[in-house]
Formats: structure tokens, sequence, C-alpha cells
């Protein structure tokens, strides 16, 4: 399974960008552009807020990373929340999770065509952003403004279920 | 106004888990004239609400956390005959053919995939709309 995922790393990437670019830019009122740098830094922890998604078969699960930076949740709170409601954290995590299950919804739809059925898990958030080694990870970039500023990371990474042992 | 029927008299519930989602659809909804617009972020909030009020239009996310989703709403709510004339309408991150015929042979009404956009949001809820406006007439007849 894991040589699947691997096989359609590219396809998936662009699945990622091409929903993180739509959700950003045409429903959260943001202007989102992927970065194509391979190793540009993601936010600091206390910068950042971390979600993510988990696709799940029986002996195989890919989890979706998503390292949002605080100033882009908050700009794009503020498109839709008075100011005092977008700073708060609930706010901030809930868009993050949104965008995490939509993320993720795309990619289980793309992986169903190719012939493997995941189930999708609930989005949440966690407390700290997942690197990842080698192989088993995807990394893609978004920038939020004219800067060029890190917006987002998306990091995917597969693992294989270990047997359960009685 | 379509078919006699002006949006701004349509009762709308719209259930999903996460605020921004139900904040853009209610701000997409009020920008083509409904202003009867009320919230639910799971089933259970969904169903005491329906049983307070009578809806014109569902909009319902797919996946919702608990132990019933939208899906099973959707199912539910077709078995009962109070809710013949309600559209439902499912909202869904899956793009997939299969999904989208699953929920209309349950009984919803149209579907919106996420991320949601102004135009399409629009023409689905315009169909929306000449359906309720067509049952209308049709009771209207009877």
């Amino acid at each position: 399974m894991k040589d699947m995922m691997a096989a359609y790393r590219s396809q998936i990437s662009g699945v990622v960008v091409t929903t993180v670019v739509e959700t950003f830019n045409q429903m959260l009122r943001q202007h989102v552009t992927a970065i194509a740098s391979k190793h540009p830094p993601e936010p600091g922890p206390d910068a950042a807020v971390y979600a993510c998604v988990r696709l799940d078969q029986k002996n195989t699960s890919a989890d979706f990373f998503f390292s949002f930076d605080r100033s882009l949740l908050l700009m794009t709170a503020e498109a839709f929340y008075s100011k005092e409601l977008s700073g708060k954290d609930f706010v901030q995590e809930d868009i993050a999770c949104a965008v995490a299950n939509i993320v993720g919804g795309r990619v289980k739809t793309f992986l169903g065509r190719q012939g493997y059925d995941f189930d999708m898990g609930i989005p949440f958030v966690v407390t700290k952003g997942k690197g990842g080694v080698a192989d088993d990870i995807i990394r893609v970039h978004f920038s939020f403004n004219q800067n060029g500023d890190n917006g987002l990371v998306v990091n995917y990474l597969v693992s294989e279920k270990k047997a359960a042992t009685s | 106004m379509s078919l006699g029927i002006n949006s701004a008299d349509l009762v709308v519930l719209i259930i999903d888990d996460h605020m921004i989602i139900r904040q853009v659809l209610e701000q997409n909804l009020r920008g083509m004239g409904f202003t009867k617009i009320d919230t639910a972020s799971n089933y259970q909030e969904a169903r005491d609400k329906m049983r307070e009020k009578k809806y014109d239009l569902l909009l319902v996310d797919w996946i919702l956390p608990g132990t019933k989703s939208g899906y099973v709403l959707l199912q539910e709510c077709r078995q009962e005959r109070e809710f013949d004339d309600t559209a439902f309408v499912m909202v869904t991150t899956e793009t997939d053919e299969r999904h989208m015929i699953e929920a209309l042979k349950a009984g919803a009404t149209s579907y919106i995939m996420k991320p949601v956009t102004p135009n399409a949001f629009t023409e689905k809820i315009n169909k929306v709309i000449d359906w309720l406006g067509k049952k209308r007439q049709k009771q209207a007849k009877a």
C-alpha cells in the first residue's frame, strides 16, 4: 500500500494544491498560492495551528498534517467574523479543521477513483506539527501574502498498521 | 423570485459541524435574499430545531460528528411524510459520482461540493427554489 501511495505521490500533491488554493481563494476570500521551494521554513509552534486528518484502510493509514500560520487564519476569520471573535483559538482551529476536512475529502475521492477505498476520520487539532522523514512524506507549501510568507504547509505521511498482538 | 417563490420567505436550516462552513453558507444565502436562516452543528441539534419549526430547505453536511451523519438524517427524514415538501441539499467534500448518485437515491434534492464557490452555490440553490416552486404548484392544484 505504501508503494501505491508513493506511485500517486505527484497526483496527491496536485489534489492537495488545487483543493487548498480553491478553498482559500474561492470560498474563504484569501489569496493563497503554492510555493515551489522544497524546504521553506514552517511557522514556529507559537505562530501556528496544527490540524490533522486521517484516511484509514485495513492495513494502512495516511495522515495529513496541516501547519497553518496564525496570520493566515486570522485574516481568514476577519473576513467572516468580528475582530474580537477572529482572535479566538477556537475560531482559528475551526477554520484549520474545515480546510483539513475538505482536502482530506478530495484526496479520499481521488484514491477511490484509483480503486482504493479509504475511510476518512473527523479532522482534529494537534498540539505540535509533525515532520517526517525520507520517502514517507509529501510536503506542500503555500504562501498567503505578497511577501511570499508561508501560510500553510501540508505534510502527508503513510503508515503501515502494526498487527494486533494478543 | 422563482416560480412564485421568494427566497426571503423560505426558512432554512444549515447543519454543519464547522462554524466557518455554516458562516460561508449563510452569507451565500443572504446574498441571494434569504433572511430566515437557522444553524445547527450536529444531528441532535438539527432534530431539535426541526421539531420546533418547519423548514423549507435544509443544507446538510454529509458527515457529522457523533453517531448519526447527515446522510442518516436525510434517510430518516425521507421516511417521514412531514418532510415530503422539504428540500434537502447535501453538502459534501467528496466529488465522486457514486457519492452523488447515492445522495439523490436517498432523496436529496441536490448536492453542493466543498469548497463552496459562490457561482456554483447560486446555480444549485436556484434550481432547488424551482423544485420547491413546482412542489407548491402541484399542491395548489391538488
